[in-house]
């Protein structure tokens, strides 16, 4: 397979990935107004729980899915209830009360699981070859494409087909003309955040399996649930999927021309430029 | 008993000072010195949170400082006392970046670019390997020097003791400045610029070159910090320096200690950074640092200003709020009175010139290429239905919103573009139609930010305040002065508005419909005002959709409606005018759809 190709494949997986972790942090973000910056934390957390199964236990890595998925809501729940305690200014305080569980997140991982860095390995990493396009993956490669796109594709049907998603969509672009027509923003909150939890545990296993797992990863996810949601405005997945696959497609590049380690400069560098060329952009976005 | 701020700083490290000569204590001078050398950290922090900015990114000032310091150290040998104000350079110049780049940035957008701006230094240095040695690091970077100090000898790099007085000696070198910040000029600049940025503009507080200083001083301060850490510690690597940790921590320390409080980020750091080290490292040998996340989380929630607002409300000292209240009278006489030059009789020279000014907002033409001349010393009134206009044309006049298009011209100068800030210097002051006080100040404070920041400005706040309670005098709200302007009514509010912008010294004055929510009473006084103000040489424009008000004292009308300038000129002729009658009284049957204001 050519350099060329590799890259595409692995951008575009990675891409794909990371529209699932912006996905979350953009529901509870046009929900509540609140930048989540406990989001990588959680996913980090999610991650280790599937670690710590797959490690201990011998669990399949795919199969430690159904525990994480049940269980990141609730975390995801209890931060709605934390949030729900934040006085005005909202925006800053929340921002400063996330800031504050990620650490405490992180400290709880670090004291659990020491700061060394861990990787979920399946047990023998097979290719999957497509020989009509040249194409090879790994079997990592392939459960990322298909978890990913199924899971904000399942998102974006029911934003789009179902009542309670379009109230939710209502909801996110103009929450108190949505409170006048009788949407319970209460519960909008509620399935904001119980979805939001549900692609965060989706999320922490395939991180797992494709970054490093270590307390201080949540940082980078967090990053590039920002840089993403601030890319794509909210609710719209399918420039988030676009958002996701040139962050992707860039990361892979810098990691071939530049080397590995300066793959974590790309999402970062963006963000920066994203809010320096256009800081009103995500206002625009969610209105339009 | 009660303190004041600064003489509770000087107990507090007067007691650190004498702490370590009363023998053995639990809390070691390890500890007690890193607490020291973290409060100066907050501090620093605080500095730049005084102007309303939280910084997530502090760590890459930091980190920049340490490796500035220890680069030269590590490759050429020099001593700390030569590398340590360039560390500090290095963090001032990427501060310098972050005032043009994120200059436009505020509340969460500016935290979120502060906190991706740390991993900008940090990839670039732990990928340096040539110079940096990367995720290596650098072993036995040189010692901190010894210093003579009299007979004796501090020695700075060996003595833990020695140490100790280092890092108190930083701590109240920060102090020094936090107080030379919050007392001066600048300090009410900055809280004038955290409590409403548009209203600082509109006294004549220049917001980026106030918010960039406090920026700077901030990193310059945090680099020393950081290349002072490095050669205590000897060692250097990434991981060490540019972690969230260190970029929570000032952060953490800040915000429960209290803001805006001369001792609080102080406070904080020695509250909590001994707590931590005592009772939880024990427990949790790794992770303990949670305890600074659970915190900042009870802090913001339930105590958001701090411990020393809770401190100082139980009137155990701690610290007034900021810069010191204004409650005593005294102090030289100051402040411009309106412009003493002989008044202008109404069509006297233009003072302010209109030329095809146009605003668009995305596909909407709200003003369409307006012709209008003001002549010195006349009161002209900007009359038309709401949504006409009238006040995005006092917005473009004003410097809060910029043309699409035309020129307007101040005392024959071109202010096209100009901020808020040099306009007011120019002599234009206006008022806002939804009054946009400085919430936490007192009316007269609010009052003396005029003063102190318009033209010709006034150094101090206290000798601003005769002429500041003067002008409360004369839009009778002297009862109020000592109120927070946050909890005034609206109609109190909106003389406030009259009495800071008159505070600038102006010679032109706008006035945003200043007859909304009067009573007729009201009305009667605001118009006696209003010729006041002319008898003493103002030119005035003011808007408004009632003719209660605009006929009593203007010499001349301009009619707006959909944007467009219908008619100007003396009052009956632009209120008998066909077009001004078709579109305010619908007098015609094709624009029914245009109704006067209520």
């Amino acid at each position: 397979m050519s350099v060329g190709m590799h890259l595409v494949v692995s951008g575009f997986s990675l891409g794909s990935f990371y529209a699932l972790v912006a996905l979350g942090f953009a529901l509870i973000f046009g929900v509540t107004h609140a930048f989540n910056l406990a989001h990588g934390e959680l996913i980090i957390l999610s991650g280790y729980l599937a670690y710590f199964l797959w490690r201990g236990l011998e669990v399949h890595p795919l199969a430690t899915l159904p525990l994480t998925v049940a269980l990141m809501p609730v975390f995801a729940l209890a931060l709605a209830q934390l949030l729900k305690l934040v006085r005005e200014p909202f925006p800053m305080n929340s921002l400063v009360v996330t800031f504050g569980v990620a650490l405490v997140v992180e400290q709880a991982l670090l004291s659990a699981f020491s700061a060394d860095y861990r990787l979920i390995q399946p047990a023998a990493p097979a290719l999957m070859q497509v020989p009509a396009l040249g194409l090879a993956l790994t079997e990592t490669q392939v459960t990322l494409l298909v978890l990913s796109l199924l899971a904000t594709g399942i998102v974006h049907l029911w934003l789009t087909r179902t009542f309670s998603g379009k109230a939710l969509r209502a909801t996110i672009q103009n929450r108190e003309a949505a409170r006048l027509v009788g949407i319970n923003l209460g519960r909008m909150r509620t399935s904001a955040f119980a979805v939001g939890g549900l692609l965060i545990g989706l999320a922490g296993p395939l991180y797992g399996q494709t970054l490093y797992l270590y307390p201080a990863g949540g940082l980078e996810a967090t990053l590039i649930a920002v840089t993403l949601t601030i890319f794509a405005g909210v609710g719209r997945i399918p420039t988030l999927l676009l958002g996701g696959w040139l962050l992707g497609l860039a990361e892979s590049w810098a990691a071939l021309a530049l080397g590995a380690n300066w793959r974590e400069l790309v999402s970062a560098l963006l963000l920066v430029l994203l809010l320096i060329l256009r800081p009103e952009g995500l206002k625009i976005r969610t209105e339009g | 008993m009660r303190l004041s701020p600064r003489a509770a700083a000087v107990f507090l490290l007067a007691g650190l000072a004498g702490w370590p000569l009363l023998g053995r204590w639990p809390v070691g001078e390890t500890v007690l010195g890193l607490a020291c050398f973290y409060g100066a950290l907050a501090v620093a922090w605080n500095l730049y949170a005084l102007t309303g900015a939280i910084s997530l990114g502090h760590s890459a000032f930091f980190g920049l400082g340490a490796y500035g310091s220890a680069l030269l150290g590590y490759h050429l040998g020099w001593s700390p006392a030569l590398t340590v104000p360039v560390g500090a350079g290095v963090a001032v110049c990427y501060a310098g970046l972050w005032c043009l780049g994120f200059a436009r940035l505020r509340g969460v957008y500016l935290g979120l670019a502060t906190l991706a701006a740390v991993e900008i230094p940090r990839v670039i240095i732990d990928n340096w390997n040539s110079l940096t040695l990367g995720s290596q690091g650098l072993v036995g970077l040189p010692p901190l020097p010894r210093v003579p100090l009299g007979p004796l000898t501090l020695a700075l790099g060996t003595d833990t003791r020695a140490q100790y007085f280092l890092l108190l000696a930083l701590l109240a070198v920060s102090l020094l400045v936090h107080h030379a910040a919050l007392t001066s000029r600048f300090g009410w600049a900055w809280r004038a610029l955290r409590e409403n940025e548009t209203a600082a503009g509109l006294v004549g507080v220049p917001g980026w070159r106030h918010r960039s200083l406090a920026l700077l001083l901030s990193a310059a301060l945090t680099g020393v910090l950081g290349a002072i850490y490095a050669h205590i510690l000897g060692i250097l690597e990434p991981p060490l320096v540019f972690t969230l940790h260190l970029s929570a921590l000032p952060l953490v320390f800040s915000i429960f200690g209290g803001r805006y409080h001369l001792l609080g980020p102080a406070l904080g750091a020695l509250l909590l950074y001994p707590v931590d080290q005592l009772l939880l490292r024990p427990w949790l040998p790794t992770g303990h640092a949670a305890v600074y996340g659970v915190m900042v989380i009870l802090a913001i929630l339930f105590f958001p200003r701090g411990v020393a607002a809770w401190l100082e409300r139980r009137g155990a000292g701690g610290g007034e709020p900021g810069p010191k209240t204004a409650s005593t009278g005294g102090g030289r006489e100051a402040g411009a009175p309106a412009d003493p030059d002989p008044p202008g009789a109404p069509g006297g020279p233009p003072c302010l010139e209109i030329r095809g000014v146009s605003k668009r907002f995305g596909r909407r033409l709200v003003l369409k290429e307006i012709q209008l001349t003001v002549q010195t010393g006349e009161v002209l009134a900007v009359l038309g239905p709401n949504g006409s206009g009238k006040t995005t044309l006092f917005n473009l006049i004003s410097g809060v919103l910029k043309p699409t298009a035309g020129r307007i011209l101040l005392f024959g100068t071109d202010i096209t573009g100009w901020p808020a800030h040099r306009i007011v210097h120019r002599g234009l002051a206006r008022t806002s139609q939804i009054p946009q006080p400085f919430p936490e100040m007192t009316v007269l404070e609010n009052v003396a930010m005029g003063l102190m920041f318009g033209s010709p400005g006034v150094p101090r706040l206290e000798a601003a305040l005769p002429r500041a309670r003067e002008l409360l005098e004369l839009v009778g709200l002297t009862p109020q002065a000592h109120l927070p302007a946050g909890e005034l009514p609206f109609a109190d509010l909106q003389r406030l508005e009259v009495a800071r912008a008159l505070a600038t010294g102006p010679r032109v004055l706008l006035l945003d419909e200043m007859a909304a929510g009067l009573g007729p009473q009201e009305v009667i006084q605001a118009a006696r005002l209003i010729r006041l103000l002319k008898r003493q040489g103002l030119t005035l424009m003011l808007n408004d959709h009632l003719l209660t008000l605009t006929a009593r004292v203007s010499d001349r009308l301009a009619a707006l409606d959909q944007g467009e300038l219908l008619a100007v000129g003396r009052p009956e002729e632009v209120l008998g005018h066909p077009a001004v009658r078709a579109a305010y009284l619908g007098e015609r049957e094709e624009n029914s759809d245009v109704s006067a204001a209520p």
